[in-house]
């Protein structure tokens, strides 16, 4: 009885569509969750306690709360708190989204507060002024402080993007684990290999583009001066 | 004739909650004057220059330099820092920046001085200080002195009336420390209006028009340098002069302690 081969080549197209949908899930949280990682994070350092507070109740929630409870109250609770319809994909993408934004802003806040305060003193006392300081002097030197640990928090969120199939969401976790109901004969963990692979292979591009940019950024001399592969979650 | 007032400190008292650190301080810097102020750590100096630029607020009297009063709304304006040029004990240089491209940062951002002009004038100013060949090292490849230098070129870019100096050398291996003053004599030579906080003797005796010992938040003894340093007459004074000498001549055998040996003929 022939093995692999003949399976593989059968639901070959089944992973395909569920790596593309978890490619694109995973995409468009690291946007959204990036973009609210970026205000929350900018938020949470700030002097002003009504950016503070929200900022740390908001990043504080959804760093406590397990990704798959998240991924419930999205598909399940929505629709009974606002009588209104979560298609799946819609659930997958906001849980996935606020979830990865909670933690790039804990990596935006811990990098913008890591520039020393001797060089805001050192800014002001040019005359630099807040807004001058936080682009010129804080943001180039955040940057480089936290890109090692964003590429954490994206691999992370590619890891639990695979969550989503408990809510029934095809990705690429879920498919597998159907192809696998579907045909329990068809030497069954085979096909988890492959998923498994797959995403292994995206987390590693992830990395690499990390060391790219950290490579590109850096600094003779300065914190970070040597890119690390990252694969470990913040 | 009278001299123009560069800065007027008048009855300044600052408190960082209960602990009161400047208690009532008063003193005038003409312009082109050189001031230095000794004393022990925690007894208000460094939070009286940072006073001066606004880096810190306090809470009673008044300082006024030039014609600014300075208040935590001047402090954000603008002009009050670009009149006072400030130079810290940890040099506080932008890592990622070369070292003319600290000296052109502010004048670029904020003078909206063209970049070719910003670096003529900064290969001036870093030839003055002595580090044209480091133009364009980052603070990481340059010692402790060359990147206090270029500190002070980056004050300096800002055209400033005042410098303020907050123990510059503090952080210096010994040998780097004449770099330092050599720089900081010079300045005072070309006329530029100094407070300098150190502990450096020598170019309080040698450079400085006026000393002043500040003691637990007060202005204890003021003076012409070798009356201060050579003949204080507060005893406060003599005790922290007798401590930093000892500090910097462990070589020569410790001054016999008056009140062992008793009235002694010198």
């Amino acid at each position: 009885m022939s093995w692999h081969d003949s399976q593989l080549t059968d639901y070959a197209p089944l992973l395909y569509q569920g790596a593309k949908t978890t490619l694109r899930l995973t995409g468009l949280a690291l946007l959204f969750g990036s973009a609210l990682g970026i205000v929350a994070g900018l938020a949470r350092s700030s002097r002003v306690w009504w950016l503070r507070l929200p900022a740390m109740m908001f990043i504080g929630t959804f760093r406590s709360i397990p990704i798959l409870l998240q991924l419930f109250f999205a598909y399940y609770g929505l629709p009974l708190l606002f009588n209104i319809n979560v298609p799946q994909y819609a659930a997958a993408t906001l849980a996935l989204s606020v979830y990865c934004g909670a933690y790039m802003a804990e990596v935006v806040r811990s990098a913008v507060q890591s520039v020393d305060s001797g060089q805001l003193a050192a800014a002001a006392a040019l005359g630099l002024g807040r807004v001058r300081t936080f682009i010129y002097v804080i943001s180039p030197q955040a940057l480089r402080v936290g890109v090692p640990a964003a590429v954490g928090v994206f691999v992370m969120t590619l890891k639990d993007s695979s969550l989503a199939s408990v809510i029934g969401y095809l990705e690429l976790t879920g498919t597998g684990l159907a192809v696998r109901e579907i045909d329990p004969a068809s030497g069954s963990f085979t096909v988890l290999i492959a998923v498994g692979a797959i995403y292994f292979v995206c987390a590693w591009l992830i990395s690499l583009c990390g060391q790219y940019v950290e490579r590109r950024l850096r600094i003779p001399g300065m914190a970070g001066a040597k890119a690390q592969p990252t694969m470990t979650a913040a | 004739m009278t001299v123009e007032c560069a800065i007027s400190i008048k009855d300044v008292e600052k408190s960082y909650g209960p602990t009161p650190v400047l208690r009532g301080v008063s003193l005038d810097l003409a312009v082109g004057e050189v001031l230095v102020i000794i004393g022990r750590s925690g007894s208000g100096k460094s939070t009286l220059l940072r006073c001066i630029n606004g880096l810190e607020e306090f809470q009673g009297g008044s300082i006024r330099v030039g014609d600014i009063e300075v208040s935590p709304k001047t402090a954000k304006g603008g002009s009050l820092r670009k009149t006072v040029g400030m130079i810290f004990q940890s040099f506080n240089l932008f890592p990622h920046l070369t070292a003319t491209e600290n000296v052109t940062l502010a004048p670029r951002k904020l003078n909206k001085v063209s970049r070719d002009k910003a670096n003529v004038e900064a290969a001036a100013l870093l030839a003055k200080v002595g580090l044209s060949h480091r133009a364009h090292a980052y603070p990481s490849q340059l010692s402790g002195g060359e990147q206090q230098r270029v500190a002070i070129a980056r004050a300096l870019a800002m055209h400033p009336r005042v410098m303020l100096f907050d123990e510059p050398t503090s952080s210096l291996d010994p040998e780097t420390v004449g770099s330092v003053l050599i720089v900081m004599r010079r300045l005072a030579q070309e006329g530029m209006s100094m407070i300098v906080v150190t502990h450096e003797m020598g170019f309080a005796r040698d450079v400085a028009d006026r000393v002043i010992f500040v003691d637990e938040g007060l202005i204890v003894e003021e003076g012409p340098p070798l009356q201060v340093l050579r003949s204080p007459t507060h005893q406060r004074t003599r005790l922290f002069l007798h401590s930093i000498l000892q500090e910097h001549n462990r070589d020569e055998p410790p001054l016999p302690d008056p009140l062992e040996t008793g009235i002694h003929d010198s």
